[in-house]
């Protein structure tokens, strides 16, 4: 379970997120969604520790985010954030491997288990058949999956998706989220796809200018209400009949064709 | 890279090191064969074969080229691990050993010793003595510069590095124009530009021990060092404290290239290119990085050693001059590859 309590973050005069309080509780799936500049990646960034915490508290597991050494954290935290560029060439292999670096002590070398989470990690996400491959060569989508399997690598019980559905095609997308809600780990995600965000998450949280508008079940938080006023745009709610889950369809006044 | 691959390129790049310190010790004003340098040699470390060479070939071989060789494969190798640690800490390829100021320091440093005879007190090692401590003073002010508010930039790293250097510079450069001692004026600019004319039994064993101690080091911390690679949010993500970590290999990087630069001067390009090169046949992971830069290091070093004894003999070509004259051209030859990126990423 990971509490964040009263969460407040400056950066010089501008308040990125004014006062932040929220529950994950362990196993869920939860979709922070919100217009670009809401707050979700630096919420993100604080809960994977890139960012210094300012003000407030984010406890896991009844112990204080900040107090836990960076190399245990990274046993229970792991992050695929948005595109960080790579610098140099690592196989994809190696960059899954990456994954094991927080379970390694200073003389350790590779085990057989290790080979196995490996191996395993890269069927998983569908990328056992690049393991030789550059990883500056490959594809937007498969450069996230191979992120995705090095993040899976560190067998984290939390897992932190900074927009993971950026860049991929349709079928790549509900490939990952499919991939993602399967897990039976804690998972946090910033999503900017409302629909896909309704379809996969337990639970949704919106944020607007860097607070919380509204949180819960996606039936009852994608409402016509909130979509005008944190997206401002309209749309019809209906629930798609394949998942029972709701469905957005958006328009805009300029584009109503008038008979 | 598959192990069998690695094993091979790492068994031929060792009996490369070892034919080309065999030639370097052979070639001289006084001529030897390979045998009876390797008679000494053998004789030396316990292997009784019977058979004794002359007694003026033994000190020719022990006690004047031997020691040499061995410092240039030592600051060869140390050049190249350290150039290869800095740019993965800087993530920067074209980051080298010296881009803390460590080589202008250590420049003041030998200047005051040779035109106004600073540190005399301390005799034949006032020069290398007297290189470290400046080479350590440009270390501390450019952390120093570089930290603000508790956290140390790798911009603001690289940037204090570069001013410092050209403070330090300017200093080596004011007192050789004050100076009206043309030898003097000389034997700086020789120092400057590298020479492994200094090599003794005595004073080589401190570069190796630094050596074996910061490539033990570097080598247990080779996911961390590729961690580094992947971005610092990334290396963060996998369990690395970038502030730690990085202050921990700076200065015992730092400390590394002090000594080396104290015994043979600010030789170039060998930190920057050799990385490159290496990475070129054995992919960015470190722990492959690691010893097959200090392999190639070690052998460029000893061959750029040999051409700089015999090109203009009897007199000897700074060092410096060979392995930037040599590198270059190679260097830019790399540059045309497409193959390799230079830690762009997309190649």
């Amino acid at each position: 379970m990971i509490t964040i309590q009263n969460v407040i973050y400056t950066i010089g005069e501008h308040r990125i997120l004014q006062d932040m309080n929220f529950t994950v509780q362990e196993g869920h799936f939860v979709g922070i969604i919100g217009p670009n500049g809401c707050g979700k990646s630096t919420m993100l960034k604080l809960l994977y520790r890139y960012f210094q915490l300012q003000q407030g508290t984010i406890v896991l597991h009844e112990q204080d985010l900040m107090q836990v050494p960076q190399k245990i954290f990274a046993k229970q935290v792991a992050v695929v954030s948005q595109d960080s560029p790579v610098l140099f060439d690592f196989s994809v292999k190696e960059m899954v491997y990456m994954g094991r670096t927080p379970h390694k002590k200073w003389l350790e070398s590779d085990t057989a288990s290790d080979e196995e989470i490996v191996l395993t990690c890269m069927q998983r996400t569908n990328i056992a058949h690049l393991a030789e491959r550059s990883f500056g060569q490959l594809s937007g989508g498969e450069k996230k999956r191979v992120l995705l399997a090095r993040a899976l690598a560190q067998q984290a019980q939390i897992l932190i998706l900074d927009e993971p559905t950026n860049h991929l095609d349709i079928e790549h997308q509900f490939q990952l989220m499919d991939l993602v809600a399967d897990l039976p780990i804690t998972i946090i995600a910033a999503l900017h796809d409302l629909n896909l965000a309704a379809s996969y998450c337990d639970e949704l949280i919106v944020m607007q200018k860097g607070e919380i508008y509204a949180m819960g079940r996606s039936e009852d938080v994608l409402t016509q209400q909130m979509l005008m006023d944190v997206f401002h745009i309209q749309a019809d709610i209906s629930r798609n009949p394949f998942t029972n889950k709701p469905h957005l369809l958006f328009y805009s006044n300029a584009q109503i064709k008038t008979p | 890279m598959k192990i069998k691959k690695l094993m091979i390129l790492y068994t031929m790049l060792t009996i490369c090191l070892l034919i080309v310190m065999t030639v370097a010790i052979m070639v001289g004003s006084v001529g030897l064969t390979p045998l009876t340098v390797w008679q000494i040699l053998l004789d030396k470390i316990g292997v009784d074969l019977g058979q004794k060479v002359g007694n003026a070939q033994q000190i020719i071989i022990w006690e004047i080229r031997m020691p040499r060789v061995l410092l240039a494969a030592i600051v060869g190798a140390a050049l190249a691990i350290s150039g290869a640690a800095i740019q993965a800490i800087v993530r920067n390829s074209i980051a080298d050993p010296y881009i803390l100021g460590v080589s202008s320091g250590a420049s003041v440093g030998a200047t005051l010793v040779i035109l106004v005879g600073a540190f005399s007190f301390l005799g034949m090692y006032a020069l290398s003595i007297s290189a470290f401590i400046f080479a350590l003073l440009s270390i501390v002010i450019v952390f120093g510069l570089a930290r603000v508010q508790g956290r140390t930039s790798v911009i603001r790293l690289l940037l204090a590095g570069i001013a410092v250097s050209l403070v330090f510079s300017a200093i080596t450069n004011f007192l050789l124009m004050m100076s009206k001692q043309q030898n003097a004026i000389q034997a700086v600019m020789h120092w400057m530009l590298g020479s492994l004319a200094g090599a003794k039994w005595m004073n080589i064993w401190i570069p190796a021990l630094a050596l074996v101690v910061v490539f033990i080091i570097l080598l247990i911390n080779y996911r961390q060092l590729n961690a580094l690679l992947m971005g610092e949010e990334a290396a963060t993500t996998l369990g690395i404290h970038l502030e730690k970590f990085r202050l921990f290999i700076i200065v015992a990087v730092s400390l590394l290239v002090g000594v080396v630069v104290a015994i043979s001067g600010s030789i170039g390009f060998v930190g920057l290119i050799i990385p490159h090169i290496v990475r070129m046949f054995v992919g960015s992971n470190y722990k492959n990085v690691l010893p097959f830069s200090a392999l190639a290091g070690a052998i460029f070093l000893v061959v750029a050693d040999i051409v700089a004894r015999i090109v203009i003999a009897p007199q000897e070509m700074p060092i410096g001059i060979i392995t930037a004259l040599c590198g270059s051209p190679f260097f830019i030859w790399m540059l045309r590859k497409q193959k390799y990126s230079f830690g762009e990423g997309e190649s």
